[in-house]
């Protein structure tokens, strides 16, 4: 790509922020801001220009019009019901269990070791997650092998580098994100709300039904697209349990960026990613809304 | 109320158990070995395996230099927002979030094309994934820090010891520095864990870090596999239950410590 094209954005971003007021004091931001713009902001913009160019840089929508083949479609399809369903089942089994966790007061480890994980699992993933599923639900795992010897045959009906092994797998981090994301929003539903519903008589589910969820819902909602976001971009879990039998947009920008592919399809691979980076944008987006809408609640 | 209880204590058990069933079970693959009975040899190899070294060892390099670099970025850069500039709040916190819009996928993409005509000797370096893995860091970073900085209020602070004739270095030296400990730990913390985890971006650029490894091993030696992924978690959990138990202590100094300075006319 040309060095012009890539510089504007770098200059630009320097300049706008240092001006304001002809203040000096911004200056002192400088290193942070050209260091972003550099490693960020540019890479970014670099992805979303170069889709739109051919392979002697002109513009055009080709790239886009290549992405329309069967196989990177279903690529999206599969990539797109991975991420609703694992953020659905992040979502009420997080949901679930912050709640749970923070009823329960008794067993205080419990309750503590829970909340610590969740912290850990949100974060985890990656490599040892894949080889931690594989260990237990894999061909040979060990739980595998325990149902196995009860007389319960996992395989080959089952497998976990399948479209149903992630969803399980995706949930070992989202299940944790959920918890971590909710638990302040649960926290501060108040107890007079609770007090008040059920003096008036309302059984457990007609309090959620009516005030519990009603007022979480913001939050939910947030937390959902946010679980989407984190399943839509995650690779290296995907690339490590599937090694490519799951048709996935991370894993299909991969090869493209790792087979020493023809020109064309790099540009498939820029065009792949410029899709992916627009979804997020929006996830991320209605995320910080909704996240607004919920602090109207707040204490 | 009695009802609710058992409900959650349900409900808990079962989260309890599908967050540390998976852990337990990898335990048992990676002592496994089938007809051979139960051992530990994936563990006492750990040891002796020539292969691992390399990889961890750069790993560790990587996550040390990013944390240095990280911190050298942006310890100075909060500072002076909370000092100098708070009006530029709005611009460092989106800043920070956009590494979890720009994910490690898209990013790599954006650096490989980027970078394709830069030369050789510069890009193949592994050190080349310092720079980027700051980037990705940097949420981190930035919240750990600016709520260290929040809550040691670096204006009042900086205008006594300047005010006492320190000057600037010394100010960051024996004023900010010394009371931000517990930000900076949690930043380096998180940044070190991130950097030994991180796959994507190595194996795209076809760097040999300790995740690329683990990859590679666990395409052959499943108890070894297993093993390895239960130490890198195992270790991090410690990590954390230590930072834990450090940032706790470390609070109640600090907050003493600070009381004491501000206080005490």
């Amino acid at each position: 790509m040309g060095s012009a094209v890539e510089s504007t954005p770098v200059a630009s971003t320097v300049q706008g922020r240092a001006r304001p007021g002809r203040d000096r004091s911004w200056l002192g931001l400088l290193p942070f801001v050209v260091f972003t713009a550099l490693l960020l902001v540019v890479p970014a913009f670099g992805v979303l220009l170069r889709a739109f160019r051919n392979n002697s840089g002109a513009l055009t929508l080709e790239n886009f019009r290549a992405l329309t083949v069967r196989q990177y479609l279903v690529a999206f399809r599969t990539s797109i019901s991975l991420s609703v369903l694992s953020a659905v089942v992040g979502v009420v089994g997080g949901g679930l269990l912050a709640n749970a966790v923070l009823t329960l007061r008794r067993p205080r480890w419990l309750r503590d070791a829970v909340m610590t994980f969740s912290g850990l699992g949100s974060q985890f993933g990656g490599v040892p997650l894949a080889f931690i599923f594989i260990a237990t639900l894999g061909a040979s795992g060990a739980l595998t092998k325990a149902l196995r010897s009860a007389g319960f045959e996992l395989y080959p009906g089952f497998r976990i580098y399948s479209f149903t092994g992630l969803v399980i797998v995706y949930a070992y981090f989202q299940i944790p994100l959920m918890v971590i994301v909710i638990a302040p929003a649960i926290e501060g539903l108040r107890k007079s709300w609770r007090e008040a519903a059920e003096s008036a008589g309302a059984t457990s589910a007609q309090y959620w039904r009516f005030v519990g969820l009603p007022v979480l819902m913001p939050s939910i909602l947030g937390a959902f697209v946010l679980l989407f976001a984190n399943a839509f971009s995650a690779y290296a879990t995907a690339a490590a349990l599937t090694s490519g039998n799951v048709n996935l947009v991370p894993v299909r920008i991969g090869s493209f960026l790792r087979g020493n592919v023809s020109a064309d399809n790099a540009q498939l691979g820029q065009a792949m990613a410029a899709v992916m980076l627009v979804v997020v944008v929006v996830a991320m987006a209605a995320y910080l809304g909704l996240q607004r809408r919920a602090k109207r609640w707040g204490r | 109320m009695r009802r609710r209880a058992v409900g959650s204590g349900l409900i808990v058990v079962v989260g309890a158990i599908f967050l540390f069933g998976p852990l337990v079970a990898t335990f048992f693959a990676s002592i496994d070995f089938n007809r051979l009975g139960y051992r530990f040899t994936a563990y006492r190899s750990l040891f002796t395996r020539a292969d691992l070294r390399g990889p961890l060892w750069l790993s560790l390099q990587i996550a040390l230099l990013t944390t240095a670099l990280g911190l050298v970025l942006m310890l100075p850069t909060v500072f002076w927002l909370h000092l100098k500039v708070p009006r530029a709040r709005p611009l460092l916190e989106t800043v920070s979030i956009m590494p979890y819009v720009i994910s490690p996928i898209i990013l790599v993409v954006g650096i490989a094309q980027l970078t394709r005509s830069w030369p050789e000797w510069l890009v193949a370096r592994p050190f080349f994934l310092v720079p980027i893995y700051t980037v990705t860091c940097l949420s981190f970073l930035f919240r750990s820090i600016d709520a260290g900085m929040q809550t040691l209020d670096p204006r009042t602070l900086t205008e006594a010891a300047r005010n006492c004739g320190a000057s600037w270095s010394a100010v960051l030296r024996l004023v900010v520095l010394p009371n931000l400990r517990t930000a900076i730990l949690g930043a380096m913390f998180l940044s070190i864990a991130v950097v030994l985890g991180e796959f994507t971006i190595a194996s795209l650029l076809l760097f040999k870090t300790f995740p690329v490894f683990l990859a590679q091993v666990g395409q052959s030696e499943a108890q070894g596999a297993a093993a390895l992924s239960l130490l890198a978690f195992v270790a991090s959990w410690i990590v954390l239950l230590v930072f834990n138990a450090v940032a706790n202590r470390l609070r109640v100094r600090v907050t003493t410590r600070a009381k004491a300075a501000l206080g005490a006319p």
